[in-house]
């Protein structure tokens, strides 16, 4: 069953001045299925992160529809987007986007305190995730205390405390070296083994290859996907790598 | 690079950060134009020619002194806080090539461009307004204003003097930060160190130790001049214990409020406490100064326009009518009989006669004063004033020169007093001899206008035995001043004519058989001046400094706002991520920063409360007693000063959420 489908988006800019437009994507259509792991890839400029911000529902796409469980979410009101987001979406970003104020555990937490959760209610819920991403004796500290790699998971933690139909990652290993990258990968491919969906825009070959898809923009449609399937790691990575040439020589891809 | 490319680099940064360069020189100007008109006011001959002017000058030097050592910290305080938003745009500069010398050379240029704009429109400014500010002394003194324009040359020597050489001073101050530090260190400045705010538990108590002995020195006091000599110890001990209040007592307060938890996590207060433990530290010693501000603000205006407009009933209480000659037998002890008053009645309008003056609703009588130092509860024992300023002053009569002035029928019992002037109990004792005090009545008595002390009464006792009794009682001649003539009276005369009686009248003529007299004329008119000139003075510059201070504190606000909008934006991006909705967010800003603006001035009020006791016994020495006036004072300064303080609030509350939008 799909969970998120995405039918035909198309998103233009206008810049202040008047006249000029950018057309950020043209035509964009997807479906990502319950418990896929997929990423997307593209290079800069090319409509990812348009693409993500609109999946987020922080930006309004031009035309087209986004639609999570059925429900199209373009649509949903100011009001209740909040809660919906709160509700159905986990983001994990590539800036971490850590609140300075709040120790881990707090920004763990701060998701189940706006939906209005009690204190031992979020206990609960934060043991196991904690243990399972290894952050348990980091959460009484402050994201300036902790490393990159750490705050990342502490990022995936607060994600997944909601129990979300859909993890939204932005880069999330832009801004980590190669090791803390790997096992953040790892990570992921855990939790989407647990059943968890996750949709991850990157352009790193390494982070991409561990995605069960990868479907590829350029100049804001989407132009090829390439499925894992039983391929390792390491021929996942030669196809991507394949494909991405292709992609940048602007030949036509004919494999 | 050539200082014409400096320039025009220096100018166009100028304009590109027009929001922290614009209040910057406005907030400059106001200050050089505030102290060019207070020199103006200190060194213009135009007021010279008026009563009291010599308290004028003394007022307004002393007022251009505040404003000077306040311009020095104030621009001080400003100036780190604009290269401290700047430092990245530098160490941007010199990581990009430029040398520090190139770098040194535009900051030089700006800070020209900046110091001659800010004195030019300052002693523009300050010279336009000044007329109206010499207008407004004379005013307030109750004169006319000549037409005339003047500038006071001293007076902008002293501004571009002083305030080239502080912006020189923080010019300096500029390049040897680029000069001693590296361009990261610069690179990474204004995002530098985010940390939670430790705890410090001891300071915390010394903080709340201060304000209580502050306020218990303030709450306590009794005696007018001790409460002069306190009254800096205790704004120092409350100025000391504002600053930790604000910077280690809330954290301690956030940290326990964090800790319960049920209280802690819940989505209107889980944001704010924790945004707030953080503004707490960035923000504590802006708040200090700004509540500290607003503290001085509300104590000065309320106590000059209390002192400006109480005056009126001390003059009302030495002279209440237009003149009154006064004559103090210094060796008499009782007071004159009816026979004597009336000879000394006759001798006086013969004098004013001989001088042309004549005389209506003329009052006279007789009383003996004494001098009085308080005991207990409406017990007083009689004792002359060693030194300054004797608490008590009794003007004792019996009830015949009552009835002489009032007109009105008495019958007292030997055991029952009437009592006029300052409040007393209803049970009055004098060495030991208790009275029972039966009726507050409003006579006027005249007093020597050298006496003002903290309270004056008038005590009416049954005949002149009883009142004798209490005097013998003193034990002769302690604490007694001596047996008083005064004759008030109504005239269209001028002061010099009235004046003239005293040299047309032989003292021995009043002779009841002593030699030590003084004899004295007040004026009434003479006396108002006098006074005017030093509380219009002070009401002058109590308000002008209250301008000066609020208009700091409102330039400090708006800084805070504008650097927590840059501060907050990022912040706002992830909660929308995160889920929460705008108007959750928006709510969550509402509440802290309404905390964070309100509570200083909170504070303030909470101050001044504290310093109310205190200051009405410092206006004690003024004669002023009306503690209902004095609230009102307060009262009604408070309140304006709210409603200011909330405007400056609403305005730059407005640039915050252009910033975070």
């Amino acid at each position: 069953m799909a969970i998120l489908e995405v039918r035909n988006l198309k998103k233009v800019y206008t810049t202040r001045l008047g006249g000029n437009k950018v057309q950020a994507l043209s035509n964009v259509t997807f479906s990502v299925e319950d418990g896929e792991f997929v990423a997307i890839m593209g290079e800069s400029g090319s409509g990812k992160t348009t693409l993500l911000n609109i999946l987020a529902s922080i930006d309004k796409p031009t035309s087209g529809e986004v639609l999570l469980d059925g429900k199209n979410c373009t649509q949903i009101n100011e009001k209740e987007i909040s809660a919906f987001r709160r509700d159905n979406l986990g983001f994990v970003f590539q800036d971490f986007n850590l609140l300075d104020t709040f120790s881990i555990r707090d920004s763990i937490f701060l998701p189940l305190v706006l939906s209005g959760k009690g204190p031992e209610y979020m206990e609960q819920k934060l043991a196991p995730i904690a243990a399972r991403l290894g952050i348990t004796e980091i959460l009484e500290k402050y994201p300036y205390e902790v490393s990159g790699g750490q705050k990342q998971r502490a990022a995936v933690a607060r994600a997944l405390i909601t129990e979300p139909r859909l993890i939204l990652a932005d880069e999330p290993t832009g801004a980590l070296d190669s090791n803390a990258a790997d096992s953040l990968m790892k990570l992921f491919c855990g939790i989407n083994d647990d059943g968890q969906t996750i949709l991850m825009v990157t352009h790193s070959l390494r982070a991409a290859s561990s995605a069960r898809r990868v479907l590829f923009i350029k100049d804001g449609e989407v132009f090829h996907q390439i499925y894992k399937a039983n391929m390792t790691s390491e021929e996942m990575f030669a196809k991507i790598s394949e494909t991405l040439t292709v992609l940048a020589t602007g030949g036509v891809y004919n494999g | 690079m050539d200082s014409r490319f400096a320039g025009k680099l220096a100018f166009n940064n100028i304009k590109m950060n027009s929001k922290f360069y614009l209040p910057y020189i406005l907030a400059s100007t106001g200050i050089i134009a505030m102290f060019y008109i207070v020199t103006y006011l200190a060194t213009n001959r135009g007021l010279q020619d008026m009563k009291g002017s010599e308290y004028i000058s003394f007022v307004m030097l002393l007022g251009s002194v505040v404003i000077g050592v306040f311009a020095v910290i104030f621009l001080f305080y400003i100036n780190s806080f604009l290269m401290k938003r700047r430092s990245r745009e530098i160490g941007l500069y010199n990581i990009l090539g430029m040398e520090k010398k190139h770098i040194g050379k535009i900051l030089f240029m700006e800070n020209l461009i900046t110091s001659i704009a800010s004195i030019a429109s300052g002693l523009v400014t300050g010279i336009l307004f000044s007329k109206l500010a010499f207008m407004l002394v004379r005013k307030v003194m109750g004169f006319d204003t000549p037409i005339v324009f003047t500038v006071s040359v001293q007076g902008i020597l002293a501004s571009i003097i002083l305030f080239g050489v502080l912006f020189l001073l923080i010019l300096l101050k500029n390049q040897m930060k680029i000069h001693l530090s590296q361009p990261i260190e610069l690179l990474n400045d204004t995002s530098a160190g985010e940390r939670e705010p430790k705890s410090k538990k001891v300071l915390a108590a010394i903080g709340a130790a201060c304000i209580g002995a502050g306020y218990y020195i303030a709450i306590t006091i009794q005696d007018p001049l001790e409460a002069l000599l306190w009254f800096f110890i205790a704004v120092l001990l409350v100025i000391a214990g504002t600053y930790l209040l604000f910077t280690v007592i809330s954290i301690e307060v956030l940290k326990a409020l964090k800790k319960n938890k049920t209280y802690y996590y819940k989505p209107q207060h889980f944001t704010a406490v924790s945004g707030m433990l953080y503004r707490m530290k960035q923000n504590a010693v802006g708040m200090a100064n700004i509540c500290i501000l607003s503290t001085m603000v509300l104590v000065m205006v309320s106590t000059t326009v209390c002192l400006q407009v109480g005056i009126r009933d001390v003059v009302q209480s030495i002279v209440p009518q237009d003149a009154v000659m006064t004559i103090c037998d210094n060796d008499g002890s009782s007071a004159l009989s009816d026979k004597e008053l009336d000879k000394c009645t006759q001798v006086f309008l013969k004098s004013a006669e001989k001088s042309g003056v004549y005389t209506e609703n003329l009052h006279s009588m007789s009383y003996v004063m004494t001098e009085a130092v308080k005991t207990g509860r409406g017990a007083y024992k009689f004792k002359l004033a060693s030194n300054g300023l004797p608490s008590h002053v009794f003007l004792m009569m019996p009830a015949r020169i009552y009835e002489r002035i009032t007109g009105e029928k008495v019958s007292l019992n030997d055991d029952q007093i009437i009592t006029a002037g300052a409040r007393l109990p209803g049970e009055v004792s004098f060495n030991g001899l208790t009275f029972q005090n039966v009726k507050d009545s409003n006579v006027k008595v005249p007093t020597d206008s050298g006496t003002i002390a903290a309270a004056t009464h008038v005590i009416v006792f049954a005949d002149d035995d009883v009142m004798n009794s209490v005097i013998k009682k003193a034990g002769g001649a302690k604490g007694i001043v001596g047996t008083y003539f005064t004759a008030a009276f109504d005239t269209d005369a001028d002061a010099g004519k009235i004046d003239s009686i005293m040299d047309n009248s032989e003292a021995s003529a009043y002779d009841a058989g002593h030699s030590n007299y003084s004899m004295s004329i007040t004026v009434r008119s003479e006396l108002e001046s006098g006074f005017y000139g030093l509380t219009g003075g002070f009401l002058f510059l109590g308000i002008f400094l209250g301008l000066v201070f609020t208009f700091a504190a409102g330039l400090i606000i708006y800084y805070k706002q504008i650097s927590e909008g840059y501060y907050d934006q990022g912040k706002y991006e992830i909660m929308q991520k995160v889920g929460m909705s705008m108007s959750e967010i928006k709510r969550s800003v509402r509440t802290q920063t309404l905390l964070v603006f309100f509570a200083p001035l909170a504070v303030a009020g909470i101050h001044m409360a504290a310093a109310f006791n205190m200051i009405q016994k410092m206006l004690l020495i003024f004669g002023i007693s009306n503690v209902s006036l004095f609230a009102e004072c307060s009262l009604i300064t408070f309140l304006a000063f709210a409603a200011i303080y909330a405007f400056i609030y609403a305005m730059t509350s407005r640039e915050y959420y252009k910033i975070v939008r």
